[in-house]
């Protein structure tokens, strides 16, 4: 019974025909302009902008280059209030730092950039714009740096540019992605020099290796010994740290605990490097003995390299997180005493303040409405689909969208103390809060420790009949050559590429735990509108002449109201011109098209009851639990319509492929309860697994109680389930709802649809299994070369060759991992 | 740094000398290139490795053409 309705389709063109824009198939809705097909307007807008600007032969040339391309960008409308801000002085002052001549340096987010195409577009600004005088586009991180003379060109024109062509501009807030670049650059730098450190202490054990002795030719080998005392001093001292740190705090951790358990894997890393960093110091100050010089600084370089790895996977997902747009405009238009109005921020207003909100634009405060009557879209906050009728006196919420009038409110809180700032507020706190969860690696590291220090007891007793000193080289040599490298490495660098291959597909997951979590999931908890729905109002039913339809969009097309979008949609292109319209706010539209006379609106406001199969129709549709519309020509009845929140179309056999992995889904919506239950059954859910009527802190109430006894999954979009996010084991947001909101769940998805989340199940099983076979090859190497110490086999030069051999094993397995394909890419 | 191993194969001989002059001359080539990284590192270098890459697929025919936006 859910079904958009496809608008006509035009004969000419193939539904499977390329888009002249983006190369996707055009389907059944075709968008014809100039000779050419598009997918979609936002497609044909930019395309039309690119060829007006004379851009558009380099543009999709330079583009045909790169076969990385994934979607280009379609066009965006700039918001208003980001653009306003961008020329304040204040923005200025606060997130532009002073260059020579006068210029200024800024960094933008610009969402939608992703090929060769991009870079070239978004760099052709200083030719483009007098004023800009350098850009330069960082890809993967999406951050544009831009000098231009805040004289010459305001900022906002600039991103306005960018949006003709599809590019979302947004001040980059400075300070957090400093930080982490600061501590990457470190890690980095870290990294090259342990990695020069043993490439010399190696070619100096090269020596050794090939028989230098100290015994036949003493000035030269000490001085060789030194030397490389020397290096793995410099490189203990200042790479190895990194390890020791930690697990001097897991050591401390486990102290205070008095549990085994709480030992990390640093320990057992830790212990290797320090026992066979001392033992070789010593066997050159006294000149006896074994040295391991070049496999504890080789194993101290791998390690730090997979870290490093680690971080950087890491950044690409939290810089996305940075992106953490301003959900509430830092902006709003304060009524002053004298009855103009004065753009101020939104921190500086006072209580009782009057702010106006024009249609189209976000409510920047919680207040009271005291002059206007109008419609607000509140799915940011409560997840509800329909728009809310508002009048005079009604309190309004903070990120609300205005839809058809002006508006006046009185403001009663600002900032973090409104209702979705409190809500933000939480979700900020609980992402700073959580403790990073033990990877399984880490997990193991106690129980390591524990079986590394048996067996060195037992190595030490076997060695005893040959000797003290004997049995105290077997302890050595089984401390080195078990010191848990290939271990390490596994989890972090399998967790790192799974990371990297999921972002390659829109998928970003922040926090790895979420690989671990994923495949052992028990009970889905999935939001309605946006997640299982398209979140958006479409034409669902429909009864009458196709004729009416256009009429009716014609005239709303005038309207910014969810409803009218959504009989635009419906509508065929080219539609004929509408004149003398008039709204009537929370009732409908009546104007003139083409010498008739045609209402859109309410049944009750066209008060129109032939003929009465299409009024039947509309009861119909009221009865379903959808928002009847009635369209009136000349006065008399002519189209029903029934307008809903369509399901999406690949919902159903998710929810089977849920059920087939033995998952338990559950549905939770802000949405009223009989929208719930509808879309409930339409999916064949049981009743008692379908909750409506869920305010946002319900929704984390309900996922806190699932979770203390499954481990649970929360998908949703939007404000209204960002707590709820935040307290399951994964939280994962899809596409439709607000970036800004999506951003802030542990893992989110660039694409709308179910589609990402059955790539985010099948992609962490194939994560978790690189891991756990890396772990299994590790422990194999390490049981055989703790024996083989035992035995008194391991040389240093065993060791050398042993060790960076299993280490390289790990990574040809964890590198090797199938997840994540890239042929889903750029869905 | 290959001069180690070729000091190894003249084991029999009486010590290579030039040897202690020439390992500590290779380490200071060496620390000379962990200078230079470091270098590389703090002026953001690796900071993005993907978009340069991709910037010498463009041209730089449009410098001298007129400007549409003004």
């Amino acid at each position: 019974m859910i079904d958009t309705l496809s608008a006509p389709a035009e004969p000419t063109v193939a539904p499977d025909t390329p888009c002249a824009h983006c190369g996707l198939p055009v389907t059944d809705a075709p968008v014809l302009q100039h000779g050419h097909a598009f997918c979609c307007t936002g497609c044909a807008v930019v395309f039309d902008a690119l060829s007006q600007a004379g851009l558009d032969g380099s543009y999709y040339r330079v583009r045909a280059l790169d076969t990385s391309a994934a979607r280009p960008a379609q066009a965006v409308a700039p918001d208003a209030h980001v653009l306003a801000e961008m020329d304040t002085p204040r923005f200025l002052a606060e997130e532009t730092t002073a260059v020579e001549g006068g210029d200024r340096r800024v960094t933008l987010f610009v969402d939608g950039v992703h090929c060769a195409a991009c870079v070239w577009l978004a760099e052709r600004l200083p030719a483009e714009l007098d004023g800009v005088h350098a850009a330069r586009l960082d890809l993967a991180a999406a951050r544009l740096t831009l000098t231009f003379d805040p004289l010459r060109v305001p900022l906002s024109a600039v991103a306005a540019w960018l949006a003709r062509f599809g590019y979302d501009a947004r001040p980059a807030r400075q300070a957090a992605t400093e930080g982490r670049t600061a501590a990457e650059r470190r890690m980095l730098t870290k990294m090259g020099i342990a990695w020069a450190l043993a490439g010399n202490a190696m070619l100096l054990a090269f020596a050794f290796y090939s028989g230098l002795s100290v015994d036949t030719d003493g000035g030269l080998a000490h001085f060789a010994r030194y030397l490389s005392l020397a290096l793995a001093t410099a490189s203990v001292a200042y790479a190895g740290m990194e390890f020791f740190r930690r697990a001097w705090a897991s050591i401390r951790f486990a102290w205070h605990d008095r549990s085994l358990a709480r030992l990390h894997m640093d320990v057992p890393i830790s212990l290797g490097i320090l026992v066979g960093y001392a033992q070789s110091a010593w066997a050159t100050i006294t000149g006896h003995g074994e040295v391991w010089f070049d496999s504890i600084l080789v194993l101290t370089a791998a390690l730090l390299t997979s870290r490093y790895l680690q971080l950087r996977a890491r950044r690409l997902a939290g810089e996305a997180s940075d992106r953490l747009l301003a959900l509430v405009p830092a902006l709003a238009r304060r009524v002053e005493h004298d009855g103009t109005e004065a753009l101020v921020h939104a921190d500086e207003l006072a209580h009782d303040d009057r702010v106006l909100v024009q249609p189209g634009e976000v409510v920047p405060v919680d207040g009271r409405v005291v002059e206007g009557a109008s419609s607000l879209d509140n799915a940011v906050l409560t997840g509800e689909s329909r728009p809310e009728a508002v009048r005079s006196g009604e309190r309004v919420q903070a990120g609300a969208t205005n839809l058809s009038a002006p508006l006046v409110v009185a403001v009663e809180a600002t900032g973090d103390a409104t209702r979705v700032g409190q809500l933000l507020a939480f979700v900020r706190a609980a992402d700073a809060a959580r403790a990073p969860t033990a990877l399984l690696a880490d997990r193991l590291g106690g129980w390591f420790v524990g079986t590394v220090l048996i067996l060195a007891a037992a190595a030490f007793l076997l060695g005893l009949p040959h000797g003290p000193d004997v049995a105290l080289h077997r302890v050595v040599a089984l401390l080195v050559i078990s010191c848990p490298c290939a271990l390490g490495m596994a989890t972090p660098l399998a967790f790192a590429v799974g990371a990297g291959r999921a972002a390659r597909t829109g998928l970003f997951v922040k926090r790895e735990d979420a690989f671990e979590a994923l495949p052992k999931t028990t009970a889905v908890v999935l939001d309605k509108t946006g997640t299982l729905t398209e979140g958006r109002m479409t034409v669902v039913e429909t009864a009458g002449s196709a004729e009416a339809l256009a009429l009716a969009a014609a005239l709303e097309r005038t309207s910014l109201h969810p409803i009218a979008r959504a009989v635009e949609r419906a509508a065929p292109p080219n539609l004929p011109n509408a004149t003398d319209v008039t709204a009537e706010a929370g009732s409908g539209l009546s104007g003139w098209v083409g010498g008739r006379f045609v209402q859109v609106g309410r049944p009750a406001w066209i008060a129109a009851s032939d003929p009465q199969s299409l009024a039947d129709a509309l009861d119909r549709f009221s009865a379903d639990g959808l928002t009847p519309v009635a369209v009136a020509v000349d006065g008399r009845l002519a189209l029903a319509l029934g307008l809903g929140d369509a399901l999406r179309p690949e919902a159903p056999a998710f929810l089977k492929r849920l059920a087939r992995d033995g998952r338990t889904a559950y549905l939770l919506s802000g949405d009223h309860p009989s929208v719930a239950a509808r879309v409930g059954a339409a999916l064949g859910l049981p009743e008692e697994r379908v909750l409506g009527g869920v305010s946002p802190e319900g929704k984390r109430a309900f996922v806190e109680r699932l979770a203390q006894t499954e481990t649970v999954a929360m998908v949703g979009d939007g404000v209204n389930d960002a707590a709820a996010l935040q307290a399951a084991h994964v939280g994962v947001s899809v596409g439709g709802g607000a970036l800004a909101a999506r951003m802030a769940a542990p893992v989110f998805a660039l694409h709308p649809g179910l589609a990402p989340l059955e790539r985010l199940f099948d992609g962490s099983a194939r994560v978790m299994g690189a891991v756990r076979a890396g772990l299994a090859l590790s422990f194999a190497y390490n049981v055989a070369g703790a024996l083989a110490a035992m035995a008194g086999l391991v040389t240093p030069l065993v060791a050398a060759v042993a060790m960076p051999l299993s280490s390289l094993a790990v990574i040809g397995i964890v590198i090797g991992q199938r997840s994540f394909g890239r042929a889903t890419a750029g869905s | 740094m290959g001069n180690a191993p070729r000091g190894v194969s003249t084991l029999a001989l009486p010590p290579v000398t030039a040897l202690f002059l020439l390992i500590p001359a290779a380490l200071l080539l060496a620390g000379l290139g962990v200078l230079g990284f470091r270098w590389a590192v703090r002026s953001g270098q690796y900071d993005d490795v993907r978009t340069p890459a991709l910037r010498m697929l463009l041209d730089d025919e449009d410098e001298t053409s007129p400007k549409p936006n003004g």
